[in-house]
């Protein structure tokens, strides 16, 4: 129903929105940074079920301002922007050793002893992965293909065991457990491990072969013994 | 040779109010439903349009005219659009609902960015004045907002 009113002489309309199809308030709420889709979905109802896959991606944007996330010791982190947007946020998960290894898409890979797990400090979601053969890394590299929430994550750490050797865990959504490859590197081939990736190939091969069809782990190194 | 504008054929459109607007043809078809309907030759005049008004339409095909405007610059085009979704939030609201009906793409980019604009820095009882829209959630639920979101918005 439109109400009429007077605004500076000028008759304005006041329109109801809260019959807007949920299409367009998704397309709406996918325009929204991080901080605007809490208030977007705070409204009522429908603004918050149609934005309920709204991912803030703009803030992946390369022209967005970057956030940054400070933990230490205790639950208290500190969510800044170069905007000097500051936020105070209590994040429980993150205390107590939970060391952050990599982070894609609004969700932390933590590992604390031994255990690594997802984490959306938004939306306070948690998702378990299967222990972790090793209960500590050093020299470590995570990467993660895509969101825990989607079927095909595929989840790569690589670690220094020994002088000698890498070692490689890979795990895919719906596995019970890591597979582990391990590989001759000493540490004057492979210095420093600098980068994980984990990407899925192109899928035209035949479909026997697609559910593995992906590669993992690119390793960079200092080449400087080679 | 492309058909120039003066040449090009006329369609009839008709709003949900009985108004009757003559428009160009390579305007009217960045309406994707009306380029189905001339594509399948079922354009015959006057359109109906159920439901945009005719108030609403002549601002519809205001947009199209613009954007089917072939001598108009990107940078032209961006400070037209500007200006144009400068309206009440009762403008926009039609204007959303009709590019949607009418399937325009580029215009219901547009106005979806000017609400997300709308809504950037306010705080949710701002928005809900702003869409005159009502909190339809239980205390509890919105208890649970406020609790989760209570970092966001001290």
């Amino acid at each position: 129903m439109d109400k009429s009113h007077k605004i500076n002489g000028k008759v304005a309309t006041i329109r109801d929105w809260s019959d807007i199809p949920s299409d367009i308030l998704s397309s709406i709420g996918d325009r929204l940074g991080l901080i605007e889709l809490l208030s977007f979905r705070s409204a009522c109802k429908d603004w918050r079920s149609s934005s309920s896959s709204a991912s803030a991606c703009i803030e992946s944007f390369p022209n967005h301002k970057p956030w940054f996330l400070l933990y230490g010791e205790n639950s208290q982190c500190l969510l800044y922007n170069q905007s000097n947007e500051r936020y105070t946020m209590d994040i429980p998960e993150l205390q107590g050793g939970a060391t952050c290894i990599a982070s894609k898409h609004g969700w932390l890979l933590l590992f604390q002893e031994g255990m690594i797990f997802f984490f959306c400090p938004f939306s306070r979601a948690k998702i378990g992965l299967p222990q972790f053969p090793c209960s500590e890394l050093s020299d470590h590299v995570a990467a993660f293909s895509s969101p825990p929430t989607s079927e095909d994550c595929i989840v790569s750490v690589i670690h220094r065991i020994d002088d000698h050797k890498l070692e490689v865990n890979v795990i895919h959504r719906g596995d019970n457990t890591w597979t582990n490859h391990t590989m001759n590197f000493s540490q004057q081939v492979v210095d420093t491990i600098t980068c994980a990736i984990t990407s899925h190939l192109p899928d035209h091969t035949n479909e026997e072969a697609s559910g593995s069809s992906f590669m993992s782990h690119v390793l960079v190194g200092k080449p400087d013994a080679v | 040779m492309s058909l120039s504008p003066s040449t090009s054929k006329m369609l009839s459109l008709k709003s949900s109010d009985g108004k009757v607007l003559e428009v160009e043809e390579h305007v009217a078809v960045l309406c994707e439903t009306i380029k189905s309907l001339v594509e399948d030759g079922c354009a015959d005049s006057p359109i109906p349009l159920a439901n945009v008004d005719g108030a609403t339409l002549g601002n519809v095909m205001e947009w199209c005219k613009k954007h089917a405007d072939q001598k108009a610059s990107a940078d032209d085009l961006e400070d037209w659009d500007a200006e144009f979704v400068e309206r009440d939030q009762g403008e926009l609201y039609h204007l959303i609902m009709a590019a949607n009906y009418l399937n325009i793409k580029g215009l219901l980019d547009l106005i979806c960015q000017k609400v997300a604009d709308m809504i950037k820095g306010k705080h949710p009882e701002k928005i809900r004045e702003i869409f005159n829209i009502e909190n339809d959630f239980t205390p509890e639920q919105q208890e649970q907002i406020r609790k989760d979101n209570s970092w966001a918005f001290e």
